[in-house]
């Protein structure tokens, strides 16, 4: 059905953008002036905020859920070694003849990543 | 270990990445420090593995860091690092699926277990949660990967866009699409 010119369809997409807050200010009048007249809309309105709901204790249940603390160390020394074979990242992203050099002899001495 | 909350905007995280491109590497850390969790957090909705998510969350970081010099300066470093972990998620169940289909059940069972051993979550709300999460990893790829920015990284229309590298109102119309078939699955069964 039509109402305020949107028909069921645009206003569902409207709906739905409204919960990622990307609605102009005449896009949500118009999704509101359809909503309150139409049954249909007003439910499928009803449906998507039980989803998100549902979406947010789901990811309240993945936020609990934490690396390992060892992990952020793990990846700084990583790091670490990638400087030290690979040689520092030169300033347009080739490898500097100096770190090569550094990196082969394995007694340079290259800016480390730590925590 | 503490973690530092290290709070820098995009000019900082340019200098940041200009220091690191002229050799202090240390600075790098910075990123890592801020993001991890978050990358984390993000790659672990996708697999529901904890441990593989680390060891993505890690390839993740060492491929910015190799590639550093190909990051488009205006872009924010958060939202490369995402682009790079979608591709890590992609491979990932490229080689899951393609190695042995058949432990893939059972990694997607072990969050669920977690779940419901939970004593956080009563009975239903566990219920719901588990159905929500399975019907989630059941969408066609393209809804899921977009959703999962969208709904739980909180990431705006037009970011999803730049990390899944589509235009912004295909971002709009799989979103509407995600909604419709969840929410009409969690009346169908029931579950709200």
């Amino acid at each position: 059905m039509e109402i305020n010119k949107i028909n069921c369809d645009e206003n569902q997409k409207l709906m739905s953008r409204s919960f990622d807050k990307d609605l102009t200010e005449p896009e949500s009048d118009a999704m509101n002036g359809h909503t309150d007249e139409c049954p249909d809309c007003a439910g499928i309105l009803s449906e998507f905020e039980q989803l998100t709901s549902a979406l947010e204790d789901l990811n309240v249940f993945y936020n609990t859920i934490e690396p390992r603390m060892e992990l952020v160390n793990e990846i700084k020394s990583t790091l670490k070694k990638e400087v030290m074979v690979l040689g520092k990242i030169g300033p347009s992203g080739e490898l500097r003849d100096e770190d090569l050099d550094i990196a082969a002899a394995g007694t340079g001495n290259p800016s480390i990543i730590d925590g | 270990m503490v973690n530092r909350q290290i709070n820098i905007n995009t000019d900082d995280e340019r200098f940041v990445i200009e220091s690191v491109l002229e050799g202090d590497s240390q600075k790098f850390g910075i990123f890592v420090d801020r993001y991890y969790k978050k990358i984390f957090s993000y790659i672990l909705k996708s697999t529901n593995n904890k441990t593989d998510s680390e060891d993505l969350t890690q390839e993740t970081f060492i491929d910015a860091f190799r590639n550093l010099s190909h990051f488009r300066q205006n872009s924010r470093m958060s939202t490369w690092l995402y682009s790079i972990a979608h591709n890590k998620i992609k491979n990932y169940y490229n080689r899951t699926l393609r190695k042995n289909l058949d432990t893939l059940p059972e990694i997607l069972n072990n969050s669920h277990d977690e779940i419901a051993n939970n004593p956080q979550y009563h009975l239903e709300n566990a219920e719901l949660i588990i159905n929500l999460d399975r019907a989630i990893g059941a969408l066609p790829e393209e809804l899921r990967e977009t959703l999962l920015l969208v709904f739980f990284e909180e990431m705006s229309y037009s970011d999803t866009a730049g990390i899944l590298d589509i235009p912004e109102g295909t971002v709009k119309s799989r979103i509407f699409r995600a909604r419709k078939i969840l929410s009409e699955y969690l009346i169908k069964n029931e579950l709200v």
